[in-house]
């Protein structure tokens, strides 16, 4: 701080002893052998009564073994809590006289971090917990079957005709900021788990759960039913299965949510993305953004899908009736067809 | 008394302070808050008719932001590597805590590693040949449970063992 006049370090000097006076300092002093010759403050805070002069210091604070007498640079321990004592932030400097032990109440300080890392914490947790849950419904499943051959993808990528399903718990954004992440995070896992094993008992490959989204692939796995009737076969039973849910939550009265669904089919670019230990599909074309964008249209309950899908479902055609809607961002008109019956 | 420093150390979340309450109190909670700095506890056990003391120092966990403050591991006779059975990443993070440890330059320490939360037997993800890869780090393995208290007693015991053997 050589470069500030003295009267600006003065006064910096005025603040810090101000803030620290405020925290309780108590300190220990202890001779070349770590002998106490001298203590003063309010040490009773930080669990230390009765101290004894001319008896070491660490027979009298037993966790400071190891630390005297000092060697070197001085020795910080942050928020320190020991017995009945308070959070103290522990300072461990030699000076004039031998090693100074210098306690300060970190309290206040601890409360706040303590505070900052819950909340960083339990977000990292619910992140893995929610792609745990993808392995656990596909991503093995397809890791392995590339892993044996089983799916012939060409190494640089290939364009293949696949369909693409996309569904995703409508309103959850203004849910989520109404209730605590436990909750959130509760009510999220039935809903996506309540997806995911349709999809799993439907031959699809999973690609990804991004939020409150679920995306699949049909047409990858061979199967004897074309991949549009299978992708519509799991829309119609996912719609099922979290109506079903919705009545029985409302019941309950917890919060009940329902799905939209988009399905788009046509020729994509598939290829393998990933390292030796982790390899995952991935598609890339107008029919998956498509599928994403009739989803995003989509109502609670409704399932949009387009005409390729469309014409290859033969007896699922009955629940479809055609919709017009304004598709943002692709620029031919696009016919699209409703569970719902809307015109 | 034989008195020895003990650290707990591990990812976040993986159950430090619920092993250390377990093996202390007796208690076991759900919930979960985790802890700032460092909290220091001790428990008395016997081995071979002699009293050894056991100061627990249970240390903050590492995530992506904060390593273990090395300050806190000064005078350790042994220490304790926390994986969370249940999240396998937590293991590549005990090792890499050793490796460190093993740079620090403070000689060998004895210590050995907690696979934690044996009870959620659904969510567990370690496999046979993880638990064989701890082979690369020198350390004894014991399932144990914050919850049940499996394996607590083998593995405090365990570590003590070794640290009095030490010297
Ligand atoms: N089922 C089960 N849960 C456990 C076990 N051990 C810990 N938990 C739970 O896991 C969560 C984290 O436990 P903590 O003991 O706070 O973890 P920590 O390692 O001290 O975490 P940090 O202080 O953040 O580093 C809590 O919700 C505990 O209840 C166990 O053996 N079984
Ligand atoms: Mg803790």
């Amino acid at each position: 701080m050589r470069d500030l006049p003295q009267a600006v370090t003065d006064y910096i000097f005025g603040l810090t002893i101000e803030a620290t006076r405020k925290r309780s300092p108590a300190y220990l002093l202890g001779d070349g052998e770590g002998r106490l010759i001298e203590f003063g403050g309010k040490l009773a805070l930080y669990g230390i009564n009765n101290p004894e002069l001319g008896v070491h210091i660490d027979q009298q604070v037993e966790y400071l073994a190891g630390f005297l007498p000092l060697e070197g640079e001085p020795v910080v321990l942050p928020c320190l809590k020991c017995g009945d004592g308070v959070s103290t932030d522990l300072h461990i400097f030699s000076g004039e006289g031998g090693d100074w032990i210098l306690f300060l109440e970190s309290t206040e300080i601890e409360a706040t971090q303590q505070e900052i890392q819950q909340h960083a914490h339990e977000l990292s947790l619910n992140k893995e917990k929610q792609s745990r849950m993808l392995s656990q419904f596909l991503g093995d499943q397809v890791a392995q079957g590339l892993e044996d051959g089983k799916f012939d993808i060409k190494k640089g990528g290939e364009r293949r005709n696949l369909t693409i399903l996309f569904a995703d718990i409508r309103d959850f954004t203004p849910f989520s900021e109404n209730h605590s992440p436990q909750a959130v995070f509760r009510t999220l896992n039935i809903y996506i788990r309540s997806m995911m094993e349709t999809l799993a008992g439907e031959a699809s490959s999973l690609n990804a759960i991004v939020g409150d989204q679920v995306m699949a692939v049909f047409g990858i796995f061979s199967a004897a039913a074309s991949h549009q009737f299978r992708a519509v076969g799991a829309s119609l039973k996912m719609i099922e299965k979290v109506n079903e849910l919705y009545e029985e939550r409302k019941r309950w009265n917890l919060p009940a949510l329902r799905i939209g669904i988009g399905v788009s089919s046509g020729p994509v670019a598939i290829g393998i993305l990933g390292t030796k230990e982790r390899k995952t599909l991935t598609v890339i074309g107008h029919y998956v953004n498509l599928a994403a964008r009739l989803q995003s249209l989509a109502s609670p309950g409704e399932i949009l899908i387009d005409k390729n899908t469309y014409d290859n479902i033969r007896s699922y055609r009955r629940f479809f009736s055609p919709t017009t809607l304004e598709c943002k961002g692709i620029v031919s008109p696009v016919k699209t067809f409703s569970n719902m019956g809307k015109n | 008394m034989i008195k020895k420093k003990v650290c707990m150390l591990g990812s976040f979340a993986v159950g430090k302070t619920s092993l250390v309450r377990q093996f202390v109190q007796g208690i076991f909670s759900d919930k979960y808050l985790t802890t700032v700095g460092v909290k220091i506890d001790k428990k008395t056990i016997e081995l071979a008719g002699e009293e050894v003391q056991m100061m627990l120092w249970d240390i903050a966990g590492e995530d992506g932001f904060q390593r273990i403050q090395t300050t806190y591991l000064r005078g350790m006779a042994g220490y304790i590597l926390v994986v969370d059975g249940t999240r396998r990443s937590t293991l590549e993070e005990a090792k890499n805590i050793f490796l460190r440890i093993d740079e620090m330059d403070i000689g060998s320490v004895p210590h050995v590693v907690f696979l934690n939360k044996i009870d959620l037997t659904d969510e567990w993800e370690l496999k046979g040949e993880d638990i064989a890869s701890l082979n690369e780090i020198e350390a004894r393995a014991f399932k144990t449970s914050a919850k049940t208290n499996e394996g607590l007693e083998e593995g405090f015991l365990n570590l003590a063992e070794m640290m009095v053997k030490q010297g």
